[in-house]
């Protein structure tokens, strides 16, 4: 098993769930568990030359970028609705994410 | 106005809205340049070795922001302050009230957080002060840049040979990259001025592939030692046949006249021998001093607008073949033909009934400026 992957797959996956976990209940927690984990999830991809490593990171920030304004305006302004929008925004940047990252696993199962 | 446009016509015009383009498209790097060799994978080993740190401040910095904020019920910004001021030993003091939990978990915040935190934040700062990312990332921009270069020449190694040569070509603005990994290259080359080069061993296919040989007009190496130049061509040689460049040209420098033919026989275009070109120099200025001086100036003083140039007659050019010489538009840039060089066989005796043919070179005596833009005009046309 290549532990790299799991482990990169696991914050991909772990900022959509808790994305959604916050668009259904609005929890500060899962906020910041999100923002935290999309930013660790960015981070792995830095450098990376797998198939498709550049796509995957550009959606990573892609979702940065909603979520580190979703916690600004959450906390701040504390308007829970646009937090939620911005939210919203990162879950899908993620989806697509995690669709480049199986499309590569597919891809390079068919190669081996 | 009418002046206006006749000193257009002539000297091309004031802004050269095309070459503007390609420098913006060079410096975003818009249009990627097909690269000889892909650049070296440092910059990624150094971006991974960037992750752990970051990963662990971003753990910890959440892991203090939740924990403050479910045992002490914190806002969130004044959780996550609290971590900051906890794990960097700042010290200003609590938020607010501590219960006894929040104590203990600001114990052992202090205890895991002030290791991770040191361990990071050095770790961070060691890679970005080394200044090897600045020297990597400068590398990668450099032999992107000259990816886009075309037509230009390759000196290998700096000298004092090699300095004349690279005060010429800036000069008279010919593109070139120099090639060298001795100690004082960075010095000669703030002096000089040299825009593009690579730093590395000159007989290395990678140096050569970054100062984009597939794209060269030719390749210089004016080493003192004739073994450096040997090694020089037949790597060139070499290479130029894997990238399919049959056209460069290579030049060497042969210190020991026994040593000239056989640069030639392993694939040198043209080899100098400095002592015999001193001695032919030497009785030229001894025998007819003012020809030399007039020939020494249009070639090589470039405050004199007159130039001596070679003109082949590739597809770009056909429309000059098959007529005679008086009936084609080189007049009308000023550009006079003074020899053709066909095969082996140079004729002089041009008249303007000469007609040109493909794959000839003409010899051109005429003005810079003309001869620029009589060749921009048709080589972009076929572009």
């Amino acid at each position: 098993m290549y532990w790299g992957k799991v482990i990169s797959a696991f914050f991909i996956i772990m900022a959509l769930t808790t994305g959604v976990g916050f668009i259904y209940a609005a929890s500060s927690y899962e906020l910041i568990i999100a923002t935290a984990m999309n930013l660790i999830a960015t981070t792995l991809k830095l450098g990376s030359r797998s198939r498709y490593g550049p796509e995957i990171l550009a959606t990573s920030f892609a979702a940065d970028l909603h979520l580190i304004p979703a916690v600004y305006i959450y906390f701040v302004s504390g308007d829970a609705k646009s937090a939620q929008g911005l939210v919203l925004g990162s879950v899908v940047a993620n989806i697509i994410s995690l669709i480049f990252v199986i499309i590569g696993y597919i891809r390079s199962d068919e190669e081996m | 106005m009418d002046k206006f446009k006749e000193k257009n016509s002539r000297h091309g015009p004031l802004v050269d809205w095309s070459e503007v383009l390609n420098s913006l498209a060079r410096f975003i790097q818009w249009r990627r340049p097909r690269l000889d060799i892909e650049p070296s994978d440092e910059l990624v080993q150094i971006l991974k070795k960037l992750r752990p740190p970051i990963v662990i401040l971003i753990m910890i910095l959440t892991t203090g922001t939740i924990g403050y904020m479910a045992i002490d019920d914190y806002e969130p910004l004044d959780a996550l302050y609290m971590t900051v001021i906890t794990i960097a030993t700042v010290g200003f003091g609590e938020m607010g009230t501590a219960s006894s939990g929040g104590r203990i978990f600001t114990i052992c915040l202090i205890f895991l957080g002030i290791g991770a935190f040191g361990y990071s934040t050095g770790l961070i700062i060691s890679i970005f002060s080394d200044g090897v990312l600045l020297k990597i990332l400068g590398e990668r921009f450099m032999i992107k840049s000259i990816a886009f270069m075309e037509n230009h020449f390759i000196i290998c190694g700096i000298n004092e040979t090699a300095r004349e040569i690279v005060r010429q070509f800036s000069k008279k603005k010919i593109p070139f990259v120099v090639v060298d990994d001795t100690a004082e290259f960075d010095r000669r080359r703030g002096e000089l001025s040299i825009k593009y080069y690579i730093k590395g061993p000159p007989f290395k296919d990678d140096s050569l592939k970054k100062a984009h040989i597939s794209t060269a007009r030719g390749v210089i190496t004016t080493s003192q030692n004739d073994n450096d130049n040997f090694a020089i061509v037949v790597s060139v040689k070499i290479l130029l046949e894997k990238l399919k460049n049959p056209k460069a040209s290579i030049i060497s420098l042969a210190r020991n006249a026994e040593n000239k033919e056989k640069l030639y026989k392993i694939g040198a275009s043209h080899v100098i021998t400095p002592y015999i070109i001193a001695g032919q120099r030497a009785l030229s200025y001894a025998v007819k001093p003012e020809a030399s001086y007039f020939i020494d100036d249009i070639v090589y003083n470039t405050e004199i607008d007159l130039d001596i140039e070679e003109m082949l007659i590739d597809d770009s050019l056909l429309h000059l073949t098959g007529k005679p010489l008086l009936n084609t538009d080189l007049k009308d840039h000023r550009i006079k033909v003074i020899a053709i060089k066909r095969g082996k066989n140079i004729d002089t005796e041009i008249t303007g009934n000469t007609t040109i043919k493909k794959d000839d070179a003409l010899i051109v005596i005429g003005r810079v400026q003309n001869f620029r833009g009589y060749l921009k005009k048709y080589k972009s046309k076929q572009v």
